[in-house]
């Protein structure tokens, strides 16, 4: 099974007139016209959000009207590639997400670490080593020498590094 | 010549230890970033930005300046010795490059490739030399009609010299212009299209969307295409570089050619991707080797890397004398100027004469050190190559990630990064191209207040867009390039195969 590209660029050609749709919606909650200022705030939005929802149509019926070996020839992804993307994408989401009370340094390092093991087959003392040095590199980078501070959780409060 | 006295000027001002140091650092970052796939130019700068804001501007456009000409030769690194391009513009670097490499010329194709690399950079730069000034005195003429034509004029020639589906490039173009018009208006102060969030009060970040867009979303195309590594050898020797050397007069007809392509379409915004792809077609059209094209013709190599250096230093122009850049690392470039309180323009060259000629002279040192410590660090650059994708991959995301939040210790703008990632991957897949999305963004605000400006002066008429012959004109080309983008496509349609 896999994801044709028809029905891709159907989605996509879709997802962007919806957007279309939604900016027009915003632009009439602004002012649209004239002012003595000349154009008010939602003048150009609105302008763009048109035209933008013409070209959205235009890919939909494009894709829609054109014969099969045009557009819908192949695929947009395998399921073996899709598998591939999301082995990657879902833990880089939990990453994204812990981030916020987690801080950066102690999800990324067991981020890397769960990486290493499962997708490089690395022994999980490697894969925590590795991921270990990674993170007091990004500390001294960051935090040390460039004076940028990452954002920090509760373990390294813990740790007393602030 | 006043060009002369200002570059001298602009020598004094680059050539320092610390200026020299952060050249060679900032060209090894380049090549580490153009070496590593989904870790391109425009990622790159964006990545580093954040780091430079506590820098003197003309300090921190170095380090940048020489990460985009490290991030250029990395590129054609791996197009050459992986049959993986580092950067988009390195495409076509592939074609001839690695079945050189296959056949045991790796080392001739990595230099040939290196020396037209350096070529084609050092013959963009005394363009820009020679005709900075010209230019910049030729936009003080500019109102705020003819600033709206010349960014009108951008964004057509994106959809006019890319070659795909037109729709396709239009619909990013207007995404990148609305993102930009996001938060706060600057004339009436009002927030717009913030659907409520009070993190979107501020804008959407160009920045967070680049790491998105060309980090995190070419990386996910990367791991879905299973990426391994099947790296050849390579063991620069200076004998070769030096018979190689000996052997480029016979492509000086390709080198010439490439460069001039390279230098225009770096400066009409083609950019180095297209201006390598147009340049490899024509040399295979020219060429008495024609037939070797593709097996491992030197010419093959000579032709994109030429326009593709060439294009990348030429871009710098536009950005500085008009404000408009020349590719998207360039327009990455030209935000991080606006961040450092610098006003791209005309008045760029008056008002900060020491920082453009700085950048200028800096470009002819960088280039020299970028080819010279390429040549020398290239094994050790592919060795990295050779470290398992299962290990790189997630150390890219997890500095893109960081990269994202430095920008302003916000975890919105990571959430941005991750959320323009997932549209980067489908954009790629399905041809929508992304650097006119990023170039809107980056202008879309110029582009408006140049657009109300003139609207105000003309009491609402657009006849202010055809009031003299250098708006008329301007904007007549800028409509040829939209006009012929939808022609030709039609065209292509219509033609029987």
């Amino acid at each position: 099974m896999s994801v044709s590209r028809r029905s891709m660029e159907l989605f996509a050609a879709s997802a962007v007139t919806i957007f279309a749709g939604g900016i027009i919606f915003g632009s009439f909650q602004l002012n649209v016209g004239w002012s003595e200022l000349g154009p008010q705030s939602g003048y150009l939005p609105l302008r763009l959000g048109i035209l933008l929802c013409i070209v959205g149509v235009l890919l939909f019926l494009q894709t829609a009207l054109t014969s099969a070996p045009h557009t819908g020839h192949g695929s947009f992804a395998t399921d073996e590639q899709l598998k591939r993307s999301w082995s990657i994408l879902a833990p880089t989401l939990l990453l994204v997400l812990v981030m916020p009370w987690g801080g950066f340094y102690f999800p990324s390092g067991a981020y890397l670490a769960y990486m290493a093991r499962t997708h490089g087959q690395f022994t999980w003392s490697k894969a925590i080593t590795i991921s270990f040095c990674f993170v007091v590199g990004l500390y001294a980078l960051f935090d040390f020498c460039f004076g940028v501070p990452l954002a920090k959780g509760p373990i390294e409060a813990f740790l007393g590094i602030y | 010549m006043s060009e002369i006295s200002s570059l001298l000027t602009g020598f004094q001002t680059a050539f320092s230890f610390y200026h020299l140091a952060l050249m060679v650092g900032g060209v090894l970052l380049g090549i580490l970033v153009g070496v590593l796939p989904g870790l391109g130019a425009a990622n790159g700068v964006t990545l580093l930005l954040p780091l430079t804001f506590s820098m003197p501007p003309v300090s921190a456009i170095i380090l940048l300046s020489s990460m985009y000409w490290g991030a250029l030769f990395g590129g054609s690194t791996t197009s050459i010795l992986f049959n993986i391009p580092g950067e988009p513009s390195s495409v076509a670097t592939t074609f001839d490059g690695y079945p050189m490499a296959r056949h045991g010329d790796a080392a001739q194709a990595l230099a040939t490739a290196f020396l037209s690399a350096g070529f084609g950079a050092l013959a963009g730069i005394i363009v820009v030399t020679l005709i900075a000034n010209s230019v910049a005195r030729f936009a003080l003429q500019f109102s705020p009609a003819e600033y709206f034509a010349v960014y009108f004029l951008t964004f057509c020639s994106y959809v006019g010299m890319s070659g795909g589906n037109p729709l396709k490039t239009i619909a990013p173009l207007l995404i990148g212009l609305i993102l930009a018009g996001v938060g706060m208006d600057t004339v009436s102060g009002e927030l717009r299209l913030t659907c409520g969030f009070d993190s979107l009060g501020s804008g959407v970040s160009f920045l967070a969307a680049v790491i998105g867009l060309y980090g995190i979303g070419e990386l996910l195309v990367s791991v879905e295409e299973g990426l391994k590594f099947e790296g050849l050898q390579a063991k620069m020797s200076w004998r070769v570089v030096w018979q190689t050397i000996i052997g480029m007069p016979k492509y000086a007809g390709a080198l010439l050619r490439s460069t001039a392509i390279g230098c225009w379409m770096g400066i009409t915004p083609g950019g180095p991707t297209a201006a390598s792809f147009m340049s490899y077609g024509i040399a295979k059209r020219f060429s008495r080797n024609a037939e070797n094209f593709g097996k491992g013709e030197p010419e093959g190599v000579v032709a994109p890397e030429a326009a593709d250096h060439s294009a990348g230093v030429s871009a710098l122009l536009p950005m500085l004398a008009l404000g408009v850049p020349g590719s998207a690392t360039a327009a990455v470039m030209m935000g991080g100027l606006m961040i450092w309180g610098l006003q791209p323009g005309p008045m760029l060259f008056i008002e900060q004469h020491d920082f453009v000629w700085g950048l200028i002279a800096s470009m002819y040192m960088a280039n020299v050190v970028a080819v010279i410590l390429v040549m020398a660090t290239i094994p050790m650059f592919s060795a990295i190559l050779r470290a398992p994708f299962s290990l790189i991959a997630p150390i890219i995301i997890v500095i893109c990630l960081v990269g994202a939040y430095t920008i302003s210790g916000k975890m919105f703008d990571v959430y941005l990064a991750m959320g323009f990632g997932v549209v980067g991957y489908v954009f790629k897949k399905l041809d929508y191209p992304i650097a006119p999305l990023i170039l809107a963004m980056v202008l879309g605000d110029k582009t408006e207040d140049a657009f109300r400006q003139s609207m105000l002066l003309s009491d609402g008429s657009l006849s202010v867009f055809f009031r003299n012959g250098l708006v008329s004109s301007i904007m007549l080309v800028a409509l040829l390039l939209l006009g012929w983008g939808i022609l030709a496509k039609l065209i292509r349609r219509l033609r029987p195969s």
